[in-house]
């Protein structure tokens, strides 16, 4: 054993890999400490957003139904209760960090986007407060036609995705 | 408290300020200090991890061997730096939500490597706690600095809270990069005055805040002199 720890190579891959291990222990109990919380956060966040995208009274009802045949960033579809429209909830990852994109997006009865709002994004600072609103008023023929943000590119794309897969999940249950 | 210990404390404010002397961690220095709300944050965020990486650099100092202490002290690094970043997530969101990918590239800031290098891998557990506490203060407060100057005179407020008069005065092109620079470079000038380093212009390693520290471990008239051959060949 003394013999192996005399060792410089292996004694730079035991400290390397115990260094590893302990850190690794140490943002798994993190991880278990703040995870149920940063869920909470992130649903009470979608709430908000949900009323924020479509605001209303009568509240909303989960669509729980053909949901498999959704998009796969379709995360869930609410109807409103007095059919004013519908809120699509979506995570989009096509952007360079690994976070998802939370995007919740607001269709009214016409078919037209009423609201959108980004609810967690961690890359370019002012993206998520108006670029996500040039978005108002499109439809699943006109989504196309939204220009990208110059240096912005992925993540303009991967919001462009998302709305689009609103916009057809909203079409798929109606 | 042993005089020593102050000195390092007090090292990291003024005399060797990681941000306006050593000139170390630039990039969030001028990305975050549009606002005053997100350059404390910024702030306190990376002082926390720069005084646990020290703290765990220099009790592991023995251990780790020279060869892999790079990649050691990044996982430490990076490993704290999530730890953060998660508490952030969970406890403050919009802290953690203006800060942005800043807080995922504390990993890289130089001042927090730079710290475990020159300072943790050198001193015992209690003197690399001082150090993260002092140049951690030390950061915040050059932030501070530039953020307060940036959101009062560039946008009118202070904290996000609008200033009568001001606002209908403020210099918006502060709050953009070239502002950001001419503030950071106006604030350097300033310390440099206050801490009489004018005359270190072309001073080479003496006139370096960190020479003592360096990489060289001392040896700085030997590397010097040699740079100056170096130079000298490259003329001839």
């Amino acid at each position: 054993m003394k013999k192996i720890w005399n060792d410089p190579v292996y004694k730079s891959v035991i400290v390397l890999t115990a260094i590893c291990l302990v850190v690794s222990a140490l943002l798994a109990v993190t991880n278990l400490a703040t995870a149920l919380v940063i869920e909470r956060t992130q649903q009470q966040a979608v709430e908000q957003a949900m009323q924020e995208v479509l605001p209303t009274k009568n509240g909303f009802e989960e669509i729980t139904d053909s949901l498999k045949a959704l998009p796969e960033t379709v995360q869930s579809v609410y109807r409103e209760k007095g059919d004013a429209g519908y809120v699509v909830s979506l995570a989009t990852r096509s952007q360079y960090s690994s976070a998802d994109m939370l995007v919740t997006v607001g269709i009214g009865k016409d078919g037209a986007v009423c609201g959108i709002r980004i609810t967690n994004y961690a890359e370019s600072k002012d993206f998520g407060a108006q670029y996500p609103q040039q978005y108002l008023g499109a439809t699943a023929q006109t989504v196309q036609a939204v220009d990208s943000v110059a240096g912005v590119t992925y993540s303009s794309a991967a919001l462009n995705g998302a709305v689009k897969d609103a916009l057809t999940a909203v079409q798929e249950v109606q | 408290m042993n005089k020593n210990y102050l000195k390092i404390l007090l090292n990291g404010l003024i005399k060797e300020n990681p941000v306006l002397v050593l000139v170390l961690g630039t990039c969030p220095s001028l990305a975050t200090t549009t606002n005053v709300t997100d350059a404390v944050g910024m702030g306190i965020a990376a002082t926390l991890v720069l005084i646990c990486s020290n703290i765990v650099i220099s009790a592991l100092r023995n251990i780790i061997p020279d060869k892999v202490r790079i990649p050691c002290y990044i996982v430490v690094i990076a490993g704290f730096v999530t730890v953060v970043e998660m508490l952030l997530h969970a406890f403050v969101p919009s802290l953690y939500d203006s800060l942005g990918v800043f807080l995922s590239l504390i990993v890289v800031n130089c001042i927090i490597l730079g710290r475990a290098e020159m300072f943790a891998n050198k001193n015992n557990v209690v003197a690399s706690a001082f150090d993260g506490i002092g140049m951690g203060l030390g950061f915040t407060l050059a932030l501070f600095a530039m953020a307060t100057i940036r959101e009062v005179l560039g946008a009118g407020s202070f904290c996000g809270i609008s200033i009568p008069i001001l606002r209908d005065y403020c210099v918006p092109i502060l709050r953009d990069a070239p502002g950001g620079f001419f503030v950071f470079g106006v604030l350097i000038a300033i310390v440099a005055a206050i801490t009489g380093k004018q005359h270190l212009k072309g001073a080479g390693c003496a006139g370096c805040p960190s020479a003592a520290l360096c990489g060289k471990l001392g040896n700085c008239a030997q590397a010097e002199q040699s740079a100056e051959q170096e130079e000298g060949t490259a003329n001839a």
